[in-house]
């Protein structure tokens, strides 16, 4: 087994975010950054009150979102694409994303016509968000599921999640559509996706649900691996085929609804890194999973970086940026599969 | 390539500053106003009764309320406006889409587009709207008022400290009008220094590292229609002190309905403005 690879993508991931909080409109060095971590802990250094207030507070947690939001979104399309056999899986071909991203909408709309003005707004907004989030994409899960047939099978689900997404596209889009001009900028800006919105109290969430999902996905590896061979081999070897495929979808489901309540739509992501880290990785089966999250939290973290400095002072929503390069390489799979 | 070049010349040679053949019309008697704006400049010129048709945010004055809604942000319902029979539409350049001005001028409608862009097209509005609707004389007296009120605060303030303002005009993406907007003008005329001064893009949208960076005295937030009063982004400024602004409690709102309409509303707009940045001044910093 290489190592190199291993070593190369933890060093990435220590670096990547120093990059990241160096990188930005105000001007702020690595010795700054320096300053403002060494002053945390001890006396003896002094940082510019102002730098170590947009470091700690807009940077940092916006970094850690865009990161747990890689980590988790791959996560979740690795899971998908294991339990499903198909390599083409990832949150949005099941109607996940899209029922979350309604069930915000919906939420951020309605809201925004009663609740204007209020003092406590966001706090609520926030909740109400997460909770639209997970209805929606609960009701995405059920119906895919539903549809599945007795025998859960794949090209069935895969055909109801196509269904459900565009189902729950368009009724965002009239969700848009009977907005006013402004909110209606509003919300298509939130539905591509922006980290902007991070603050530390609404990073404990993706936090807790990555870990708690991290850790379930490892403790069922052999049963998901066990899938990968076939439902049929999977039984013999004693896995419930059915019940281990309904849970791990609406476990990914509830993780990609709270980050999507935080982020908003971010599409291609979970489809993409876990096809460039099996390719990458290949001798590496025994510690994919950490591979993932590390990788798509890295890759994440720099998408995030080049939204917010690709046009100075401008900020572009991260959703396009991932779906251009998802978009390309999904061409680029397809065309591996039609060689084989 | 002569007859397209003579047709050319003779189409600039008849349209008026924007551009645009004015309507062959001298007094109408049946408008249709597709803008906020050109609906209250009608009803300053006295015949905002003649006006049988608007679009959904004509709110101005009381009366503007009553009139039959043919449209709105998503269009024009072509059929209502042709069943309405008006002899005058102002339209509105940049509000409406081109492609409705450009039907309802293929069907023979006679349209007057509404091209406002700067401070200034709010008298050029007027006096159009005065020739078209044979209210020439009440249009003079108004754009003489307008003048000598912005003229006299203008000068009432320009010797007056500088007073650096961030303007909020949506929090989610936090956008904001750059020199290059005509809102400008009027925090201008009020002795106001815009934090953003690339007058290349009118509205653009930036960090709050930029805002904090730039430390404004002063954040003005427009309230109007459907604004997201920071809910999206939960944009909270008390978080902010290091913004003089907000430690000394200098965010206000300011009606966004006088403050970005073409209208004679202006006036209001720029008095309130101004007396906010006096309220500034008094603070010693």
């Amino acid at each position: 087994m290489n190592k190199l690879p291993v070593i190369i993508l933890i060093l990435l991931a220590i670096i990547s975010p120093v990059m990241a909080l160096v990188l930005g409109v105000a001007n702020i060095s690595v010795s700054d950054v320096f300053n403002i971590v060494c002053s945390q802990f001890s006396d003896a250094c002094s940082s510019d009150a102002l730098k170590e207030r947009i470091v700690l507070e807009l940077r940092l947690p916006r970094i850690i979102l865009a990161f747990l939001t890689g980590a988790g979104l791959s996560l979740a399309g690795s899971v998908l694409q294991t339990v499903t056999r198909n390599p083409l899986a990832d949150p949005y071909l099941f109607g996940i994303s899209s029922g979350a991203t309604f069930g915000a909408v919906l939420v951020i709309a309605f809201a925004g016509a009663g609740l204007a003005g209020q003092g406590l707004f966001s706090d609520w907004m926030r909740m109400g968000i997460t909770g639209g989030a997970f209805i929606g994409s609960a009701i995405s899960v059920l119906i895919v599921i539903s549809l599945a047939g007795r025998s859960v099978q794949i090209e069935r689900m895969v055909l109801a999640g196509v269904a459900t997404s565009f189902m729950f596209s368009a009724a965002t889009s009239l969700v848009l559509y009977a907005s006013d001009p402004q909110a209606a900028s509003s919300l298509l800006f939130w539905s591509l996706g922006s980290f902007s919105r991070a603050d530390w109290d609404n990073l404990m969430l993706p936090f807790i649900i990555l870990i708690i999902c991290f850790i379930l996905f490892s403790g069922f590896t052999r049963q998901l691996t066990a899938l990968l061979a076939g439902d049929e081999n999977a039984r013999s070897l004693g896995v419930e085929v059915q019940k281990v495929r309904i849970s791990m979808l609406l476990l990914t489901s509830l993780m990609t609804a709270i980050l999507v309540a935080n982020t908003g739509g971010i599409g291609f992501v979970g489809l993409m890194i876990p096809h460039i880290v099996r390719r990458l990785y290949v001798n590496h089966s025994r510690h994919l999973m950490w591979i993932i999250v590390l990788f798509g939290g890295v890759f994440m973290v720099w998408v995030d970086v080049v939204a917010r400095s690709l046009i100075h002072g401008h900020e572009l929503p991260v959703g396009i940026i991932t779906a251009a390069i998802g978009s390309v390489f999904f061409l680029l799979v397809m065309r591996r599969k039609s060689w084989s | 390539m002569l007859r397209l070049f003579v047709i050319l010349i003779s189409i600039s040679f008849f349209s008026n500053a924007y551009g645009y053949e004015l309507p062959n019309v001298k007094n109408a008697q049946r408008i249709i106003a597709l803008s906020p704006h050109s609906v209250e400049l009608l009803f300053a010129l006295g015949v905002g009764d003649r006006i049988i048709g608007t679009t959904d945010f004509a709110d101005f004055p009381e009366a503007a309320k009553d009139i039959e809604r043919i449209g709105g942000y998503h269009g024009i319902q072509m059929e209502r406006v042709l069943e309405l029979k008006p002899d005058l539409v102002v339209a509105w350049q940049g509000g409406n889409s081109d492609e409705d001005i450009n039907q309802l001028e293929s069907l023979g409608l006679p349209v007057y587009r509404s091209a406002t862009k700067r401070l200034k097209h709010i008298a050029t509005e007027i006096s159009v709207l005065g020739q078209l609707t044979g209210t020439s004389a009440k249009a003079d007296a108004l754009i003489k008022d307008l003048h000598s009120v912005l003229a006299a605060l203008k000068n009432k303030n320009k010797d007056k400290p500088k007073v650096s303002f961030f303007y909020q005009l949506w929090s989610s993406p936090i956008r904001t009008i750059s020199t290059g907007s005509w809102i400008n003008e009027m925090m201008e005329i009020c002795g106001g220094e815009n934090i953003m001064q690339d007058p290349s893009v009118e509205y653009p949208q930036i960090s709050l590292e930029t805002v904090l960076l730039s430390a404004p005295q002063a954040i003005i937030i427009p309230s109007s229609h459907g604004h997201d009063n920071g809910k999206l982004s939960g944009l909270k400024w008390e978080d902010w002190p290091e913004i003089p602004a907000v430690k000394n409690n200098h965010i206000y709102r300011i009606n966004g309905d006088i403050l970005h309409r073409f209208s004679l509303r202006v006036i209001e707009a720029t008095q309130t403005v101004c007396e906010t940045f006096d309220q500034i001044r008094l603070v010693k910093h």
